[in-house]
C-alpha cells in the first residue's frame, strides 16, 4: 500500500490541465487544479470516456464524453449513484508521486 | 363670424375635444377657441383611471395636452367651468358663473355619466361611481384603514375598477348580475376563464347577484341581492353602466335619441353645431370606448374648417382589458350567434388560453382573444377591410404566427399603429432610431404610442425587434448575462475586457467573472479572447474543449478522429495516394467520406495524431472545431451541363480566403453552381448559389438537428461582390454571434432585415471597420497541425507520462 509511482515533473501537467499515466495495467488520470494535483482512475464510470482530456472547473474534472461531473477529491459523480476511484497523491522536489 | 376669424367653442375637455381641437389646428385656420371643461383639471386621458387608483401614476402622467400647449396654441381654456345652457338661435352657451360666450362653431364633447341604480341606501358614505379623477382621489382617501370592498357589475370598469382596488391592498368581491363577466365583450367560454384568473389574482367573483339594497349606517356596511345572499363591504364602487351626456342638447332642443344625433360629418341637426365621442349617436350608435373618437374629430374638424372631406363610417368596436397579467381582446360580433356565423374556436382552459374568430360568409367580423393578443391589430384589420378569408380559412386560428414579423412589413409608413393617440408606424421607428428607444414605455414618452389602452404594446415590441434585432430585450427580461457566472451582458464583458486589458480566461474569471467558470463560458471566454485580440491573446488550453487543446474530434471511446482539409473537395490521385498510404502505415480503424466531402481518419489515438500530420503534410480541416469548416461545391459550368457559373473555383477560393477563422459554433458553407443546387446551398450557414447574373447569397440555412432553409441575403453581379458579402456575414456574425449559437438562431435573433441594413451599404463605416477586423483575424491565422508538429505548445500535450517507481 506504501508503494508510491513517481510520474514526472510538475511541469508536465500545465496548470488547469490533466494527463493520464498506466500503472501496473491501470490508467490514472493526474490533474493540476491551480498548483494542486489529484488522481483518479482515468475511465469515466458513466461510459469510459478519458478524463484525463475533462475541462477541469474548481476541483470537479467534466467528461468530455458526455459532461458528467467528477469530483477529484471524492470521486463521486454529480448527480447519480457514481463513484470513480481516487488516489493519493504527493508532491516531493516538484515530482509528483501517486500512491495506487 | 367676428373679423377674420372664426370662434369655435368647445364644450368638454376630455379626448374627444381635445382631439377636435388638434384637428382644427393641423389645418392652420384663423380660429379662435375656448374650451370649457367642467372638471378642475386640465384634460387627462380617462382611460389611465385605473392606473390612478391601483397608484401606479399620478395625475401629471395622464394629461392628453400639457398646460403649454393650450398656450402655445392660444387656445382659452376654461376650467372648473361647467356650461349650464346652449342658445342654438344666438349661437351663445352660458358658463356656471353666468357669463355668454358667442360662437360661431360649437362642438359638444361632453362624454358619458355613470348609471346609478336607484336602489334604497345609496347615497351612504362609501358609495363611489369611478368615472372622473374627483371620483378616484375619493375612493383612494376613503379606502384608507379599510379592508373589503365590493365592486357592483362585472363589466371591463368594474374589473378595472376592481383590481385597482385589490393592488392597493382591499380585498375585493365582484357581484355582477348577469351569468358572465364582460356579457358586451365575451362569450361564456371566455368569461369563464375570465373569472378562473381574476380568482387566481385573488379577485372574488359572484355571478347571478342583482343589488337590491345598500346596507348600513350613515357608512355602507353591505349589500344585500336579489337571491337572498347579503355580503359585508367597507366601500363599494358602482359600476353598472353609462349614459351618454345629453341633458344639455335635449334642453338646446337638438335632436337626441339615447346620444346626439349626428351625420357622417358629425353635425348634429343645427347646421352650426357638432358632437363628437360618447355622448354622440352616429347611425344609431353609440360608442363607450375612445377607438371611434379619432376619426370622429378629424371628420368634424374638416366639417368645422370648412373642407368636408372626411366621412366618419363608423368603427368595429374593439375592447382590450387593461390588466397586467391577463391578455384579453375582444373585436366586434364576437359571439356568433347571428343566422349564417360559424365560430374558430380554440380554447385551453388549464393555460387560460381561447382564441375565437367569428366569420359571416367568407369574412371575419368578431373575435376574442384571451393569453396572447397579438393577432388583434391584424385580425382587426380583416374585419375593417372586410377581407375575404376563404384562402387563408385554415389558419386563421393560428394568425400571423405562422409568418412571423410580417405584421410589421406589411405595414405602410402611414398606417397608424397607435390608434389612440394616432401615432403612424413611421413615427415610432423614427423615434426607436432616433432616440435609441428600447421599450415601449420610452417609445410612450416619446411618440405618446401606447399610453392609452396599450393594446398596440405587441406591436411596438415588434418594431422594436425589427429596428434594433438583436440588442432587442423582450419585456420583463433581463438582458441575459454572458453566462451564469458572470453578472454582465455579453456586451458590457467585452467593453472591460478592453479596458482591464485582460488577455487569458482565467484573468476575466478573475477579475469579471466568478473565478471558476463552466464548460459554457470558459470555451466562450477562449473563443471571445482570440476574437478581441486577433492572435494576441494568451492561450489557456485547459479552458478548451479536447478537440481544440489537440486540434483533432473526440470519439466516444476516447479515439480522435482526422480529417484533413481538401478545398472545394477536389482532391487529387497523388493526394489520395498520400491519405492511403498514412492509413496503411497507422492502421487507422475507419477511412469514410464525410459528409462535406471530405474524408476522415477515425480512430486514431491521441499520441499519432501529431505523427499523422507532419506525414500527411495537409493542413487542418477544423472538421474538430467551432470553426469555418469544408466548402462544399458541385462540380457547375466546368463539368456540369446546367452549370452557369464556376462554382469550384469560386469554393476553393473561398475555402482558402476563410480557412482557420474561429466562430461562435461551426459554420458549414457550400458553393452550387446553379439553383438546382446539388451542393446543398440552401441549407448551410453561408450557401452561394450561382444564378444567370451572378450569385445569390444565404445565410443562416440548416440541415442537422434544425432544418431550415436560409434567408436570402443578397444577389451579387459579381465574384468579388459575393466573396466581400459573404466575408461581411462571416465577420458579423464571429463578432456578434453568441458562443453556440448556430447562425440559424443567430440570424433569426438578430434579424435578416437588420443584417441587410448592417452589411448592404457598402458605403457605410460599419462595413469597412468589419472588413478591417476581417484582415486582422486573418493575419493571426495558423494552422495548428502545422505549429504542432514545428514547435508543440505543451511538451506533454500529446503524450502518455511516462512512469517510474518511487
Ligand atoms: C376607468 C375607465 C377605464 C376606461 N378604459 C378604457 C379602455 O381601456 N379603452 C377604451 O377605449 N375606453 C376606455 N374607457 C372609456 C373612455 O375613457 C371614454 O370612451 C372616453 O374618455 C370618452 O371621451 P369623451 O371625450 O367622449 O368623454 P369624457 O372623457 O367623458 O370627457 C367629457 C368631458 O366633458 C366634461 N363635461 C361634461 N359636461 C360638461 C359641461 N356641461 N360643461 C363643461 N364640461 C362638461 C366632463 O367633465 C368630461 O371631462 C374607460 C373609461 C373609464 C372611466
Ligand atoms: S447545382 Fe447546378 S451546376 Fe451544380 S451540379 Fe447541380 S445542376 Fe450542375
Ligand atoms: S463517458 Fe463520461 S459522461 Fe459519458
Amino acid at each position: 500500500m506504501d508503494e508510491m509511482v513517481n510520474v514526472g515533473k510538475c511541469q508536465n501537467i500545465p496548470n488547469g490541465e490533466g494527463r493520464k499515466c498506466t500503472v501496473k495495467g491501470e490508467e490514472i488520470g493526474i490533474f493540476n487544479t491551480g498548483g494542486e494535483f489529484f488522481a483518479v482512475a482515468n475511465r469515466c464510470p458513466h461510459e469510459g470516456g478519458p478524463l484525463s482530456d475533462g475541462i477541469l472547473l474548481g476541483n470537479e474534472v467534466v467528461c468530455p464524453i458526455h459532461s458528467r461531473k467528477i469530483d477529484l477529491k471524492t470521486g463521486r459523480v454529480a448527480k447519480e449513484d457514481l463513484e470513480n476511484k481516487t488516489f493519493e497523491v504527493s508532491v516531493k522536489n516538484d515530482e509528483i508521486f501517486i500512491h495506487p | 363670424m367676428s373679423g377674420n376669424f372664426q370662434r369655435l367653442v368647445v364644450i368638454g375637455n376630455g379626448i374627444a375635444g381635445t382631439g377636435v381641437i388638434e384637428n382644427v389646428l393641423a389645418q392652420n385656420k384663423p380660429f379662435k377657441i375656448t374650451v370649457f371643461g367642467a372638471e378642475p383639471y386640465v384634460g387627462y386621458n380617462r382611460i389611465l383611471l385605473s392606473d390612478i387608483l391601483s397608484g401606479s401614476k399620478e395625475l401629471r402622467n395622464t394629461l392628453i395636452k400639457d398646460g403649454e400647449w393650450y398656450f402655445e396654441n392660444k387656445i382659452r381654456l376654461l376650467l372648473d367651468n361647467k356650461i349650464t345652457a346652449i342658445d342654438p338661435v344666438l349661437k351663445t352657451v352660458r358658463d356656471a358663473d353666468g357669463n355668454v360666450t358667442p360662437f360661431d362653431k360649437l362642438v359638444i364633447a361632453t362624454g358619458s355619466n355613470p348609471t346609478v341604480p336607484d336602489l334604497p341606501g345609496v347615497d351612504k358614505r362609501g358609495i363611489f361611481t369611478f368615472r372622473n379623477m374627483m371620483d378616484a382621489d375619493e375612493i383612494i382617501t376613503f379606502s384608507k384603514g379599510r379592508h373589503t370592498a365590493a365592486v357592483i357589475g362585472g363589466g371591463l370598469l368594474g374589473i378595472e375598477a376592481g383590481i385597482s382596488l385589490a393592488n392597493r391592498g382591499l380585498h375585493v368581491t365582484i357581484f355582477h348580475h348577469g351569468d358572465r363577466l364582460m356579457g358586451q365583450q365575451l362569450d361564456d367560454e371566455a368569461g369563464l376563464i375570465l373569472k378562473k384568473e381574476l380568482e387566481r389574482k385573488g379577485i372574488g367573483v359572484n355571478l347571478g347577484h342583482s343589488a337590491v339594497e345598500i346596507i348600513g349606517n350613515g357608512s355602507v356596511e353591505g349589500i344585500a341581492f336579489s337571491n337572498g345572499k347579503a355580503y359585508q363591504a367597507d366601500l363599494v364602487v358602482m359600476s353598472t353602466g353609462i349614459t351618454p351626456n345629453v341633458d344639455l342638447a335635449k334642453r338646446a332642443g337638438l335632436l337626441v335619441a339615447r346620444g346626439i344625433i349626428v351625420n357622417d360629418f358629425m353635425e348634429t341637426d343645427h347646421p352650426d353645431v357638432y358632437a363628437i365621442g360618447e355622448c354622440a349617436e352616429h347611425r344609431g350608435k353609440t360608442y363607450g370606448i375612445i377607438a371611434p373618437i379619432r376619426d370622429q374629430a378629424k371628420a368634424a374638424a374638416r366639417a368645422i374648417t370648412g373642407l368636408n372631406d372626411f366621412k366618419y363610417e363608423g368603427t368595429v368596436p374593439a375592447t382590450t382589458l387593461k390588466v397586467a397579467g391577463i391578455d384579453l381582446v375582444s373585436i366586434g360580433e364576437f359571439l356568433g350567434n347571428s343566422p349564417g356565423s360559424e365560430s374558430l374556436v380554440y380554447s385551453d382552459r388549464g393555460t387560460s388560453k381561447y382564441k375565437k374568430v367569428v366569420l359571416q360568409g367568407n369574412r371575419v367580423v368578431g373575435a376574442i382573444l384571451m393569453g396572447g393578443s397579438a393577432d388583434h391589430h391584424w385580425l382587426q384589420q380583416l374585419v375593417k377591410n372586410k377581407t375575404d378569408v376563404t384562402l387563408f380559412r385554415d389558419s386563421l386560428l393560428f394568425g400571423e404566427t405562422q409568418d412571423k414579423g410580417s405584421r410589421v412589413a406589411v405595414l405602410n409608413d402611414d398606417d397608424v399603429v397607435c390608434g389612440c393617440m394616432g401615432v403612424t408606424k413611421k413615427t415610432v421607428v423614427g423615434a426607436i432610431q432616433e432616440h435609441g428607444l428600447t421599450s415601449r414605455e420610452e417609445i410612450g414618452e416619446k411618440t405618446k404610442a401606447c399610453t392609452s389602452c396599450k393594446s398596440c404594446g405587441p406591436l411596438l415590441d415588434q418594431m422594436l425587434q425589427e429596428v434594433l434585432g438583436g440588442d432587442y430585450v423582450p419585456v420583463g427580461e433581463k438582458p441575459k448575462s454572458f453566462c451564469a457566472c458572470f453578472t454582465c451582458t455579453k456586451k458590457e464583458l467585452v467593453a472591460q475586457i478592453r479596458t482591464y486589458n485582460l488577455k487569458a480566461v482565467s484573468e476575466v474569471l478573475a477579475k469579471l467573472g466568478n473565478g471558476r467558470g463552466c464548460t459554457y463560458c470558459k470555451p466562450a471566454l477562449s473563443y471571445l479572447l482570440s476574437e478581441i485580440w486577433a492572435g494576441n491573446q494568451r492561450e489557456e488550453r485547459g479552458a478548451k474543449f479536447i478537440n481544440d487543446r489537440v486540434h483533432a474530434n473526440i470519439q466516444k471511446d476516447g479515439t480522435f478522429s482526422v480529417v484533413p482539409r481538401i478545398y472545394g473537395g477536389i482532391t487529387s490521385p497523388n493526394e489520395l495516394r498520400k491519405i492511403a498510404d498514412v492509413a496503411d502505415k497507422f492502421r487507422v480503424p475507419m477511412v469514410k467520406i464525410t459528409g462535406g466531402q471530405r474524408i476522415d481518419l477515425l480512430g486514431v489515438s491521441k499520441e499519432k495524431l501529431p505523427l499523422i500530420w507532419a506525414e500527411l503534410g495537409m493542413p487542418s480541416g477544423h472538421a474538430y472545431a467551432k470553426a469555418t469548416r469544408t466548402v462544399k461545391t458541385c462540380v457547375g459550368s466546368t463539368f456540369c451541363r446546367f452549370g452557369v457559373q464556376d462554382s469550384v473555383s469560386f469554393g476553393i477560393e473561398m475555402e482558402k480566403l476563410f480557412e482557420g477563422l474561429h466562430t461562435p459554433h461551426k459554420l458549414k458553407m457550400a458553393v452550387s453552381g446553379c439553383p438546382r443546387n446539388c451542393a446543398e446551398s440552401y441549407v448551410k450557414d453561408i450557401g452561394i448559389v450561382a444564378i444567370q447574373s451572378g450569385w445569390e447569397i444565404y445565410v443562416g440555412g440548416a440541415a442537422g438537428m434544425s432544418v431550415r432553409k436560409g434567408d436570402l441575403l443578397a444577389t451579387c453581379k459579381t465574384n468579388d461582390e459575393t466573396m466581400r458579402i459573404a466575408t461581411l456575414f462571416l465577420q458579423y456574425y464571429r463578432e456578434q454571434g453568441n458562443y453556440l449559437e448556430r447562425t440559424y438562431d443567430f440570424v433569426l435573433r438578430v434579424g435578416i432585415e437588420k443584417i441587410k441594413r448592417e452589411l448592404l451599404d457598402s458605403e457605410s463605416e460599419k462595413t469597412a471597420v468589419l472588413l478591417e477586423h476581417f484582415k486582422l483575424a486573418k493575419l493571426a491565422v495558423t494552422d495548428p497541425w502545422k505549429s504542432e508538429v514545428e514547435k508543440p505548445f505543451h511538451a506533454t500535450q500529446f503524450m502518455e507520462l511516462a512512469v517510474t517507481n518511487g
